[in-house]
């Protein structure tokens, strides 16, 4: 690929360059501008004029110079095999490639861009979009082979960039609703994230399309960003493997990565369950899920809720039950946006099964309760302690009434006792990565797994686990 | 010439050279109340006199006034956008199919106040619980992209390394530590030098500069400093007119070129090889 016909350098040495605004010849787009976009939309073949690079409104040497201009980029790709869900990933590439060219920065994305051209580089002679279409339309070609054709349109005509915005916000939310539709099944690989290994050494957090990471910061699609910019760094991919039950959210390939993260000591992990073999998790995760014994249902307790939960603990000691990168069934560390997937908590009953949470909480994830089922869930307006827990759940007749004993009703009432908040036994000490030891077994004894912990120079503790129990208690 | 010779050669080079030939990461430190941020403004002020016009300023003391101190009104902090980043995701606001490292870095760049010899960074600080290592990581990223585009960072620092860690490339080519004649002012730069080891930044120079001392006391800090294996590389005078800017809100950019405080952070710039 040549670009000896355009007036300026081009290459990814350019990529984080930064137009100052002494230096820079004009702002197209940018936050003082209304209007401005970029889209870009996979059309048939017949409708792409390869090579094509269009200028609605004035070109680049005719805008005011140390002004800011709305603006706006329409790439229009065909080919054979191209599909729209394409459409995304392809657009973000918009922005690397504007970057490779020398004097022209380019932010964000979407109806968001802002874009610096330097007063050097329309000096050298890049006084036209043409050239900068020409690049963008090569570099799409040369990095997607399966792009035949591409044509571009810049905007620059402030009722031309209007028209178009709203027609480019309607692509954006239509491809929001998809990616919010995208289920585990459409996707081949998992990301895991160890970026809070300082807290948690030895967790992984598995990311999935339809289970955001515990922070509640980070999507599948976040996940793949980060791997792509750094696959060094601490998101990477996580090969699915063999789907053992989509409703467990059991996948061979993530009991991998688990039993690898921590050390041995987590052998399977179900993403979507709560009681049989939950996910680990960091400490960072924005609401702790808790299972209630005395009701069979599950309540939930964000990090800003001041109180004490339904259960009389505060959210700092439910953390502590399962913070750490620990697996400890009935207690997982859950994102608010996991709360919005259909597949959370799914093996208990997900939604279903859920009677108390703060009112905060509750609101925000309105939209994803269903609807008969939202003024049966608790908060604490309703319930703040078991007994009234359990009185409003009979009165409003909640599902998990029915999983109640029938004698029930005769029983005397109980002690409103808290579950026992068990000391954590998380120390968070720093452990040296070393694959669990295993023995061979002693003549007609039994064998042994030995880990080492809190490793430095000298092992400060050994655990023997006999391997035959852990066996018997699986 | 073998590979090797030349790269003696330029390690020598390197020795001899101001450092704002090539790009270059200045911090400034030490304990509150020290005169740090004065410091960091006329030190500013010579780098700009030198002719010197990439240079990106970072206030990364949430508890200074450099920007007051410069004449400059600041609209929104690093920290401030930080939060309300991680507020639109907590809240769900963020479309699912766009970049936040795209959204973030725009953020930033808004909050970058542009000049024509300098830029300048806010950082402020983040508020609101919750966790901000995603944010962070996003964060180390955009300030590297950022920094990497101009010959002289410098920034004016709390006494810890926070941001000087949260950089990608830790390095730090110069640490000057500002002290008044106090034990503790010297110590904080013991602890520095110190710490910096700790968590893996390098800090290829360390000088510390005294301000507001005493005449009759400088022989003595000087003498500490040196106890301590510390550079000692020039007191900075008490100045009255550095006070009156002060109270009238006027920009220290604006001291005359005689003002003998300023003179005095001019000729440390050059013992330092910063000019």
């Amino acid at each position: 690929m040549s670009f000896a016909d355009i007036p300026v350098d081009v290459g990814v040495v350019y990529e984080g360059e930064r137009v100052r605004k002494e230096q820079m010849f004009v702002e197209l787009g940018g936050p003082d501008e209304d209007h401005k976009f970029e889209l870009l939309l996979v059309k048939p073949m017949e409708e792409v004029e390869d090579g094509k690079v269009e200028v609605v409104g004035p070109d680049l040497k005719d805008l005011p110079e140390g002004e800011h201009v709305p603006f706006g980029v329409k790439v229009e790709v065909a080919g054979e095999q191209l599909e729209r869900d394409l459409e995304g990933v392809f657009e973000r590439r918009i922005h690397d490639f504007f970057n490779y060219i020398q004097g022209v920065m380019h932010l964000n994305q979407r109806d968001t861009i802002w874009l610096r051209v330097a007063k050097s580089s329309v000096q050298k002679g890049l006084d036209s979009f043409r050239y900068i279409g020409l690049v963008l339309q090569r570099m799409f070609k040369a990095e997607f082979p399966i792009i035949e054709k591409a044509q571009v349109t810049f905007y620059t005509d402030p009722k031309a960039v209007e028209e178009q915005l709203k027609f480019a916000r309607e692509v954006y939310e239509a491809r929001d609703a998809r990616v919010r539709g995208m289920r585990d099944e459409d996707v081949d690989e998992f990301y895991g994230c160890t970026l809070c290994q300082s807290f948690a050494p030895t967790n992984v957090c598995i990311i999935t399309p339809q289970r955001y990471a515990a922070c509640g910061a980070i999507s599948w699609l976040d996940a793949r960003a980060s791997a792509r910019i750094n696959p060094s760094g601490p998101n990477f991919p996580i090969p699915k493997g063999e789907c053992k039950d989509p409703d467990l959210g059991w996948y061979t390939g993530v009991d991998e990565a688990a039993k690898k993260y921590s050390m041995g000591e987590i052998e399977h992990i179900n993403l979507y369950s709560l009681l049989d073999h939950p996910p680990c998790i960091c400490g960072c995760f924005e609401a702790v899920a808790f299972y209630i014994p005395e009701v069979d249902g599950i309540g939930i307790v964000h990090r800003d809720f001041k109180g004490v939960a339904v259960n009389g603990l505060p959210f700092s000691t439910l953390a502590d039950q399962t913070a750490g990168g620990r697996q400890v069934p009935g207690f997982n560390g859950i994102s608010i946006e996991y709360m919005r997937s259909s597949r959370f908590f799914k093996p208990e009953g997900g939604w279903s099964r859920v009677v108390w949470l703060p009112k905060a909480v509750k609101e925000r994830v309105k939209d994803a309760i269903p609807p008969e089922l939202y003024d049966k869930i608790a908060t604490e307006e309703d319930a703040t302690n078991l007994e009234e827990l359990k009185e409003f759940l009979k009165r409003v007749n909640h599902p998990v009434v029915e999983r109640w004993p029938k004698e029930e009703e005769e029983e005397e009432v109980e002690e409103a006792a808290p579950p026992e908040a068990a000391p954590p036994t998380f120390a968070p000490t720093v452990q040296v990565p070393m694959q669990p030891v295993t023995m061979p077994a002693a003549p007609a004894g039994p064998s042994f797994k030995i880990s080492f912990k809190n490793v430095r120079v000298r092992a400060e503790k050994l655990v023997f686990r006999k391997l035959e129990e852990e066996k018997k208690k699986k | 010439m073998s590979s090797r010779d030349i790269y003696q050669l330029m390690v020598k080079a390197k020795e001899v050279l101001p450092y704002s030939l090539g790009k270059c990461v200045v911090s400034v430190s030490g304990k509150g109340g020290v005169g740090k941020t004065t410091f960091t403004a006329l030190l500013l002020k010579a780098l700009i006199e030198e002719g010197m016009d990439s240079i990106l300023v970072v206030d990364a003391d949430p508890d200074t006034n450099l920007p007051d101190v410069l004449g400059i009104e600041v609209k929104r902090t690093v920290g401030e956008v930080v939060t309300r980043m991680k507020k639109d995701i907590d809240e769900g606001k963020i479309p699912p199919g766009t970049d936040k490292e795209l959204m973030l870095e725009a953020m930033i760049s808004e909050t970058l106040i542009e000049g024509s010899s300098f830029d300048m960074l806010v950082m402020g600080r983040p508020e609101g619980e919750g966790c901000y290592c995603f944010v962070n990581l996003l964060l180390t990223r955009i300030l590297d992209r950022l920094t990497s585009n101009y010959r002289i960072t410098l920034m004016d620092m709390e006494a810890g390394l926070e941001h000087v860690s949260r950089r990608t490339d830790r390095d730090v080519d110069i640490m000057v530590v500002v002290t008044d004649a106090s034990k503790m002012g010297l110590l904080t730069a013991q602890r520095i030098r110190r710490l910096a080891r700790e968590v893996h930044v390098e800090i290829r120079q360390l000088y510390v500069v005294g301000n507001q001392i005493p005449p009759e006391l400088e022989g003595v800090v000087r003498k500490r400093a040196q106890d301590l294996a510390l550079k000692y590389v020039g007191s900075i005078p008490f100045d009255k007119e550095i006070m009156e800017y002060n109270l009238v809100g006027r920009s220290l950019l604006e001291l005359p070129s005689q003002n003998p405080a300023y003179a005095a952070v001019r000729e440390i710039a050059q013992t330092i090889r910063l000019v």
